[in-house]
């Protein structure tokens, strides 16, 4: 009986590798991430997968402190590569699943800050209104010369009053 | 003791790394090459840093704002600012951010008025580097004052403490970025002397390049260290204003004709 058992161990055992990929079907689906351009990716796969926040931060600090903008490990050069238009010509945003950051965050529950301040997009998907908006850039400044010292004119608007125009 | 040393001394101590300071003020203010021959200069100033070297404090960025240039209604340098960095019009002007804005200064006594930008004045001296608590706010190499956005926890303790009201805190959601001018809600942020630009080697800003395109050419953005660049050369030889000048900030953006 044992030995009969042991015979049957392999099969046993091969059916628990053929159920494994089936069970897989029942789990949450790998994301299916975005096509990218180029033939490469700046370092290889699996260490992107595991360490591009490294690489991402790593060159924030050199950007923002040393003005190196180089593109290797640039972030707007990952957006640029991994954000490619879709069928239709549209790009996806970050809060939608087929982005490329979004797919694979989405799948990792894991949380991304990047895009409250930087773009999601490249530079050229971003479509933008007319800045031909009168913004807030006149206001009444008098000039004490005797107290050489800049101070509001007051006119009982308070500092955040709006003079468009009436400056001129 | 020796009275002069006393004075030396007890200058240093109000004024610390007094040394440097003295070496930019020349550089700055005075302006004087320096040079052991005619020709020769002690160091070599490149406008185009290799792309991935970081910035050195052999270039000191700086703006001058020539007050009879700048014409009165004219808003180009705003304007031009505000597509730049995408800055948008929330509809609330009141905590709408403002990286430059057109000022029109004027004499109680004569009447007379001028018109001139006023935005970071980029010091060498920054009071909101010294009063931020996150280490967000610092000064560049090459004289240019950022916030590191990352940072930036958005007490706007650098807001209180800037002498010319040069920092917008951003209330709202942003949508619509620049990629190369990221901002967000909850952070400070002000005048980058188109550091983007800077670094591309563009050798201006977008207010300097409207200015001159509206054909005024009354800003003037160039190396300050440079003895040869047209700002340092137009200091040289008619001098200029620093707003507040008794605070001994030694701004990085100076202004003629106040």
């Amino acid at each position: 009986m044992i030995r009969s058992m042991f015979k049957l161990l392999p099969l046993l055992l091969g059916l628990v590798f053929i159920a494994g990929p089936s069970y897989a079907g029942d789990r949450v689906k790998l994301p299916e991430l975005a096509p990218a351009k180029g033939d490469k990716c700046v370092e290889p796969t699996d260490v992107m997968r595991r360490d591009h926040m490294e690489f991402i931060l790593h060159q924030r600090d050199e950007t923002v402190y040393g003005g190196i903008r180089t593109s290797k490990h640039s972030f707007a050069e990952c957006i640029n590569c991994h954000v490619t238009p879709r069928a239709d010509g549209s790009y996806p945003r970050v809060s939608e699943k087929d982005h490329f950051c979004a797919s694979c965050h989405s799948y990792a529950s894991v949380k991304v800050d990047c895009f409250s301040c930087h773009a999601d997009r490249p530079e050229k998907a971003i479509k933008r209104g007319a800045h031909g908006h009168s913004h807030a850039s006149f206001k009444n400044f008098d000039v004490d010369t005797a107290q050489h010292r800049l101070a509001y004119k007051d006119d009982g608007s308070g500092i955040t009053a709006q003079a468009e125009g009436s400056a001129q | 003791m020796n009275p002069e040393k006393m004075t030396q001394e007890s200058g240093a101590q109000e004024q610390p790394n007094s040394n440097r300071r003295q070496f930019l003020g020349t550089a700055a203010a005075a302006l004087g090459g320096l040079s052991i021959a005619p020709g020769v200069l002690l160091y070599s100033v490149s406008h185009a840093k290799p792309a991935d070297q970081p910035v050195t404090d052999a270039v000191r960025w700086g703006m001058l704002v020539d007050t009879s240039k700048c014409e009165d209604g004219c808003n180009d340098c705003v304007t031009a600012c505000n597509e730049e960095h995408a800055l948008t019009d929330t509809g609330r002007p009141e905590t709408d951010a403002q990286w430059i804005r057109k000022l029109t200064v004027k004499d109680r006594l004569s009447g007379n008025s001028k018109s001139m930008p006023m935005m970071c004045q980029h010091c060498e001296h920054p009071p909101c580097v010294d009063v931020c608590p996150t280490g967000a706010s610092f000064k560049r190499a090459d004289g240019i004052v950022l916030v590191d956005k990352h940072i930036c926890i958005g007490c706007r303790y650098c807001m209180m403490a800037c002498p010319y009201k040069a920092r917008s805190f951003i209330h709202e959601e942003i949508k619509d970025q620049k990629v190369e001018a990221p901002r967000g809600k909850g952070c400070v942020e002000s005048c980058t002397l188109c550091v983007h630009k800077v670094d591309r080697g563009d050798g201006t800003t977008a207010c300097a390049e409207a200015c001159a395109k509206a054909g005024h050419r009354a800003l003037i953005f160039g190396d300050l260290n440079d003895p040869n660049s047209e700002i340092s050369q137009r200091l040289k030889k008619f001098g200029a204003t620093q707003i507040r000048a008794d605070l001994g900030l030694n701004t990085g953006v100076r202004y003629q004709g106040l």
